[in-house]
């Protein structure tokens, strides 16, 4: 957890704290607002908001100071809990997008339909021939079916394309 | 001694035996695997354990935790990629020994290093635990919500240069463990009126999405390799795995160090290793072989690396703290088997907390066995692309996720964190900070109100307990640490340090 070498941030860094911090302000300032029922009159300890406004802080007070650190260009370790170097961002994205599809398909199609095109899809995206797509959608969703339908029955709704149909 | 024999004999279940053996067969696998670790594996699969009996299903994600240790030497030695940082030290040795056309002695040191740490680590923390569990069970609201700041802080520190990024994802993990409804007051906290948030963010979708789904858009959009991947044929020298032993003072060291480091919160297997690595180098007696294929520093990485797991549980154990992402996710599965780990715990059901130990020891024997009998076959598995496994995350997660509820909204959870993690990643922001704070969030604010309750809100009732002020003295020394490092004198350094 030592971090790779330091180096300087890019505007999508500071963005994304800056975002952040400002999230945490104004949530800490719309607390009371957010909690349905909240009762001022109490002791500080027992208001159901001290918590949540202890953990704003340290969002709303880290999060200033990061910002501040990156904009006096002062260099920190970055982490190297996963590597994204190498990786292709529209086709990570296009993972993402198709795991949003997926849920679109198995609310419309039911499991094993829905798999099978969303596994085929995921394939895809990341660059595999259409035979070892195919291939690999099939397995893939006759393993999944006979693992969690069959051996853990792991209740899936048929779809609501199916239910009309029938 | 009643409840550790009540422990072992737990562990005698066919459920249990079942569990460990197949927990274990999928830890070598993953640790095999290139670019997935034990957390992502632990993610994906932690909701095939929500229809077993507790320590079945714990057992099944300790093979896991354990085996990956084993499987990612695999790697390290054989294509010199440690899939994880731990790996790091056996691969300096590791591989120019496979180089050298000994790729079967450099893997039996290693998983005889590694069953010997492992194996020690266990049984040293089981003998430990009651004791451990007898002083924390003096602890009260105050001492724990000390010692879970504590802990959090270490987490932050641990990621030494960016402190301050660490403790901003910490809060935000502690800000999301408040939304809900809240234990005390009843009252809706940031539900914005919808129905799911309710009962809280689930925690089991935020840990798929951070550590599998983001792993998952890694693993897809890694582009193929160009290098043909060369043929490896390794298996097992049985003349090589009584090797370790002829180092019996590195052995020890290693072993201590780190199960040692296992204990202590955040630190994290990647320090034992080097630690024991760069120790064994000091005192070894063919210092310059070191790099070089020295059998004595494999030694030292693999028997300092697998030693974490039993100190890495007892602290889960015995305090309910987790120490890194993996124990913080295996402590998930504690509480979504409605158990709290804890000194209560060695009280409440003994036989579960010995027989967690009970399963650690046989764990390592069972790893042991299916290395020796599957090493030949899955050495091949070190060229599965990583593409086709980022796909075979995906359809994972996607199942787990929902199977956390049967329902849909896991998924988009799941996803959203997903996202998140990736964009953390790609902003190289640490996530685990986020996870660790979601998953002690609910234990650090109970013992704070409780606490402050007690006092009527005065902090200083941290200084007025001796333990709760001794752990805030740590705490205290740990953030000023950079500043009395400066303050006081500077010992002479060793000429030939490095």
């Amino acid at each position: 957890m030592t971090g790779r070498p330091a180096a300087s941030r890019s505007w999508g860094e500071i963005s994304f704290l800056l975002a952040l911090t400002v999230l945490g302000c104004g949530l800490a300032v719309f607390t009371p607002d957010l909690i349905k029922g909240y009762k001022d009159d109490q002791p500080y300890y027992i208001k159901s908001a001290f918590f949540p406004w202890l953990a704003l802080a340290l969002v709303v007070g880290f999060g200033a100071w990061s910002v501040g650190q990156t904009l006096r260009g002062v260099k920190r370790d970055l982490s190297d809990e996963l590597d994204v170097a190498q990786t292709s961002v529209p086709r990570a994205m296009g993972g993402a997008f198709v795991m949003a599809l997926y849920v679109g398909l198995c609310a419309t199609f039911g499991f094993p339909a829905a798999t099978l095109i969303g596994v085929f899809l995921f394939a895809r995206v990341s660059g595999l021939a259409i035979g070892t797509c195919a291939i690999l959608a099939c397995v893939m969703t006759l393993l999944l079916y006979a693992v969690f339908v069959l051996a853990f029955k792991v209740w899936f709704s048929p779809g609501l394309l199916i239910k009309a149909l029938t | 001694m009643t409840e550790l024999l009540a422990g072992i004999s737990a562990v005698a279940d066919l459920s249990v035996v079942l569990a460990v053996v197949a927990g274990s067969m999928m830890g070598i696998i993953v640790g095999v695997l290139p670019g997935i670790g034990p957390g992502v594996a632990i993610a994906v699969l932690l909701p095939l354990t929500y229809g077993m009996n507790p320590l079945a299903g714990i057992s099944a994600l300790l093979g896991i935790y354990c085996g990956a240790f084993y499987g990612g030497a695999v790697t390290s030695i054989l294509i010199r990629t440690p899939g994880e940082a731990s790996s790091i030290m056996t691969m300096f040795d590791g591989y120019p020994m496979a180089r050298r056309g000994e790729a079967e002695r450099a893997l039996s040191i290693a998983f005889m290093s590694s069953f010997v740490g492992g194996m020690f680590s266990a049984i040293c923390v089981a003998l430990m635990a009651p004791w451990l569990a007898q002083f924390t069970s003096r602890f009260g609201a105050t001492e724990f919500a000390a010692t879970a700041a504590l802990a959090l802080l270490c987490v932050a520190k641990a990621y030494k240069g960016q402190f301050a990024v660490s403790m901003m994802m910490l809060g935000l993990g502690l800000f999301l463990g408040t939304i809900g409804i809240d234990q005390t007051s009843s009252e809706h906290r940031y539900t914005f009126g919808l129905t799911p948030l309710l009962t809280g963010v689930p925690l089991v979708p935020v840990i798929i999405g951070l550590f599998g789904v983001a792993q998952a858009m890694v693993l897809l959009s890694t582009p193929p390799s160009t290098e043909k991947p060369e043929v490896i044929k390794a298996g097992i020298n049985f003349k090589a795995f009584l090797e370790p032993f002829r180092y019996p003072a590195t052995l020890a060291k290693s072993v201590l160090l780190g199960t040692g480091i296992g204990i202590l919160p955040a630190v994290g297997a990647a320090l034992s290793t080097s630690l024991a690595y760069f120790e064994a180098r000091r005192t070894s007696r063919k210092p310059e072989a070191f790099g070089k294929g020295s059998a004595e520093g494999i030694v030292a990485a693999e028997a300092a690396n697998n030693s974490n797991s039993g100190g890495a549980m007892g602290t889960v154990l015995t305090l309910g703290i987790p120490g890194d992402a993996v124990t913080a996710i295996i402590m998930g599965v504690f509480i979504v088997h409605g158990i709290y780990p804890g000194p209560q715990l060695f009280i409440e059901k003994p036989e579960l907390a010995y027989g967690i130990f009970g399963s650690l020891v046989s764990i390592n024997l069972v790893i042991m066995g299916l290395l020796i009998v599957s090493t030949r076959y899955l050495v091949r598995l070190v060229h599965v692309q990583a593409r086709i496994l980022g796909v075979i995350i995906f359809a994972l997660c996607f199942v787990g996720a929902y199977s956390v509820a049967t329902s849909l909204y896991g998924v988009l959870i799941a996803l959203v964190f997903g996202v998140l993690g990736w964009v953390c990643a790609w902003l190289r922001i640490p996530v685990i900070p986020m996870a660790l704070g979601l998953v002690m969030g609910d234990f650090f604010e109970a013992s704070l109100r409780q606490t402050l309750n007690i006092s009527n809100g005065s902090w200083l009732i941290f200084l007025q307990r001796p333990i709760a002020a001794c752990i805030v003295c740590l705490g205290l020394v740990i953030i000023l640490w950079p500043l009395l490092k400066k303050l006081l004198p500077r010992s002479k350094q060793p000429a030939n340090q490095g």
